[in-house]
């Protein structure tokens, strides 16, 4: 019990690794290590080769027609990444304002001329094709070193080359009507073969470009990227600020992807000087793992409520406000003879602000997250709370387009009440991400990483030097 | 091991995949656009700064090549470096808004026929060429150029892209317009330029 979960790869597609690592894995490093270890010179050939071939594939494909990959948005146009990353997958305003508006591009807010009504937009939209709604991300062909150290065991080295994440998207809108969609199939994840449909909705996109609503149904994650760039949690480091990765004993991001509808509403003063957006989301989630409140071997239900307020003071700069509360009901040990019920409830509050100096020159962040959960102690059975406040900072250095240097610190203070006392976990991270086409569409990233405290739980300690480097595709 | 034996194959058939998509998605006008294909070394010093300001600014969303393939008067130039100036992530000030609205105004004046817009490693064609070149210009003018009786000035206000495709590839029937026989990459390059001729 009390599992630190931290993903021992890199990965551009941050978030929903880091989530389906934690939740469905849910090792525990030690465990995690040794698997490694085991697999890894089989592992290491395999990987080696499809490494191989794709760096050549891409020699005789790519790189001699440089411009021959963007993903479907910008296919869709002819634009760049940077359009709407300042480098993929962070999003700038104007991503932030394509998504919501349902997936079509803002329109020009001049202060005293006619607002475009969505469907204008609709109309403007190229012809609907295949290769403009679809569209593929291989992430991650990545090498990572790693040094860790936990209290009572010996010093452990690994080392791993590893394809991470192919991803298939499919988002677009549906041709003449203000109906858009987006879905995620996901064929590799953390290096592993196991396909599954994390996200596939539909929503509904309303108003004009000044003052829009959407609604959307469907398979959802929680906190994908919603908010300004300090809450998004994809970040130009390899791993998210910890509190949005699963380090508490209860985890924040509860993967209750099953079924969620969400509400959303945008206004933009003209020019867009200000954003402001609000949106709420209700989720449903009958298999949800609710596992990491107690054991496994359990039959789960979990509701959950999301609500996040973002404001656009600034160019790129933005504040947001989080409020989350999750219900995570549960028929422990299902048929067993200590079968009980458990009723746990998790709520986070937050805040996140981020401040651009200069042209998109220099980027900081900062962001902090107080939990408040109900606990069971897994071996007395006495309630008790786990509270936790975390927060992180972070400098951003765009040195010129799709170049940028990165540096985070991140503190998670985690208190189970009826433990001995509070725990802290620390972390830093240096990197450095480089765009190696024109477009922004194929990304490399070095990085450095420290991460060490104590289990809140079992009290042990542990330290992990990681070193990594990784490479992403988009197309 | 058989887990990893699925994972090569299914890795190669992804890669297949994305081969396929980038074949087919890739506009062959973008293929090694470069970002810089206009030569200036004739202009005037002031335009050739004007021009660097440019091709640093106007090339952070799209290729520089969106703006070079389509013709604006001076006004309608600084209108459209205004909209971009405003576009929620745009780092484009006052200053540099003037110094490229000139560059544009000035360019689009003295453009070589040849090298209208940025020619490319394959020797399309722009859609200004095209235009020529498919003898649009029999029945169609723009700016005045080629036959006034059924000019396209501002088509592209009038007309969205998919419209315009539409128009081309398959005319209404008994029309007087007849169908193209222009490759799909020459179609999707007319639609970019003519899409471009808005009202000003
Ligand atoms: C912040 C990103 C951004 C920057 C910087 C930018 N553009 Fe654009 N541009 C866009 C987007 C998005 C579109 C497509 C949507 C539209 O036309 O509104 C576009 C489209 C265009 C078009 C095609 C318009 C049409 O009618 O088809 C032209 C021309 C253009 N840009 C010129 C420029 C020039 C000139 C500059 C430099 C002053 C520039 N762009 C800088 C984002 C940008
Ligand atoms: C033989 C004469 C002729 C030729 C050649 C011709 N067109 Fe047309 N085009 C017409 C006529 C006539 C119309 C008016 C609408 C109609 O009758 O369908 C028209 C209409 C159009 C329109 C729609 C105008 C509007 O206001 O909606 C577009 C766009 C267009 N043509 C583009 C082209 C292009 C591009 C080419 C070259 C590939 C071309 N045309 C070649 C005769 C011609």
């Amino acid at each position: 019990m009390g599992y630190i979960c931290q993903t021992k790869k890199s990965s551009a597609q941050a978030a929903f690794d880091i989530r389906r690592h934690c939740l469905r894995a849910k090792r525990v490093r030690s465990v995690d290590r040794a698997w490694i270890e085991k697999d890894q010179v089989m592992r290491f050939r395999s990987h080696l080769g499809i490494f191989l071939g794709a760096a050549v594939w891409l020699l005789l494909t790519a790189a001699p027609r440089y411009a021959l990959a963007a993903p479907q948005y910008a296919r869709r146009y002819h634009l760049k990444c940077y359009a709407c990353h300042t480098i993929a997958p962070v999003l700038n305003e104007q991503g932030y304002m394509f998504q919501r508006l349902g997936h079509h591009l803002p329109a020009s807010l001049e202060p005293n001329s006619q607002v475009e009504r969505i469907i204008d937009l609709v109309r403007k939209e190229p012809e609907w094709s295949l290769t403009n709604n679809a569209a593929m991300a291989v992430s991650d062909f990545s090498f990572s070193a790693q040094r860790s150290t936990t209290q009572g065991q010996a010093p452990s080295s690994t080392s791993a080359i590893q394809v991470g994440a192919w991803n298939a998207y499919f988002g677009g809108w549906i041709p003449n009507t203000q109906f858009f969609y987006y879905s995620e199939f996901d064929i590799v994840t953390n290096g592993q073969t196991n396909p599954n449909m994390p996200n596939a909705h539909i929503g509904y996109v309303g108003g004009n470009a000044k003052s829009s609503w959407y609604v959307t149904v469907g398979r959802e994650h929680l906190q994908v990227t919603e908010g300004t760039r300090a809450a998004e949690i994809y970040s130009l480091l390899p791993t998210a600020p910890l509190i949005f990765e699963n380090k508490g004993p209860t985890n924040f991001v509860l993967d209750q992807s099953p079924v969620a509808a969400e509400a959303g509403y945008t206004w933009s003063s003209s020019k867009y000087k200000d954003i402001f957006g609000v949106n709420l989301k209700v989720t449903n989630g009958d298999h949800a793992d609710g596992s990491e409140i107690l054991t496994s071997n359990s039959t789960k239900n979990s509701k959950d409520v999301w609500l996040d307020a973002d404001w656009w003071y600034a160019p790129e700069s933005g504040i947001s406000f989080v409020t989350y509360q999750g219900q995570k009901n549960q028929i422990q040990y299902t048929g067993l003879a200590n079968q009980f019920n458990y009723y746990g409830r998790i709520r986070r509050d937050g805040a996140f602000a981020n401040y651009m100096i200069g042209r998109n020159k220099v980027d900081l962040l900062t962001g902090y997250l107080h939990g408040n959960d109900d606990w069971e102690d897994p071996v007395t059975g006495a309630p008790a709370r786990y509270l936790s406040n975390g927060y992180f900072a972070e400098i951003d250095y765009y040195i010129q387009r799709g170049f940028a240097l990165a540096g985070r610190y991140d503190r998670l203070r985690q208190d189970v009440t009826s433990g001995v006392h509070p725990a802290n976990l620390e972390q830093w991270q240096t990197g450095v991400e480089k765009a190696f086409t024109s477009e922004g569409n194929i990304i490399g990233r070095v990085g450095v990483g420290n991460f060490h405290g104590i289990d809140p739980v079992a009290f042990t300690a542990t330290a992990t030097r990681t070193y990594e480097a990784d490479i992403q595709f988009n197309f | 091991m058989k887990q990893h034996r699925f994972l090569s194959s299914s890795a190669l058939v992804a890669l297949a995949v994305v081969s396929g998509f980038a074949a087919q998605a890739a506009p062959p006008w973008r293929h090694g656009a470069p970002e810089s294909t206009v030569n200036v070394s004739t202009y005037p010093p002031d335009i050739q700064h004007a021009f660097r300001v440019f091709a640093g600014k106007c090339s952070e969303c799209h290729a520089l090549f969106l703006s070079l393939n389509v013709s604006r008067s001076e006004a309608g130039w600084k209108q459209e470096v205004r909209r971009m100036e405003d576009m929620a992530s745009s780092h484009i000030d006052d200053r540099d808004a003037g110094t490229i609205a000139k560059f544009l105004a000035y360019y689009d004046t003295h453009k070589p026929g040849e090298q209208n817009g940025a020619g490319n490693a394959e020797g399309m064609s722009t859609g200004r060429d095209l235009f020529d070149k498919l003898t649009c210009s029999a029945c169609h003018s723009i700016a005045g150029a080629g036959n006034n009786s059924f000019p396209l000035d501002g088509i592209g206000s009038r007309r969205t892209a998919s419209e315009l495709k539409q128009q081309i590839m398959s005319p209404v029937a008994g029309s007087a317009m007849p169908a193209t026989a222009a490759s799909q990459a020459e179609i999707d390059s007319l639609v970019l330029y003519l899409g471009g001729l808005k009202n000003r």
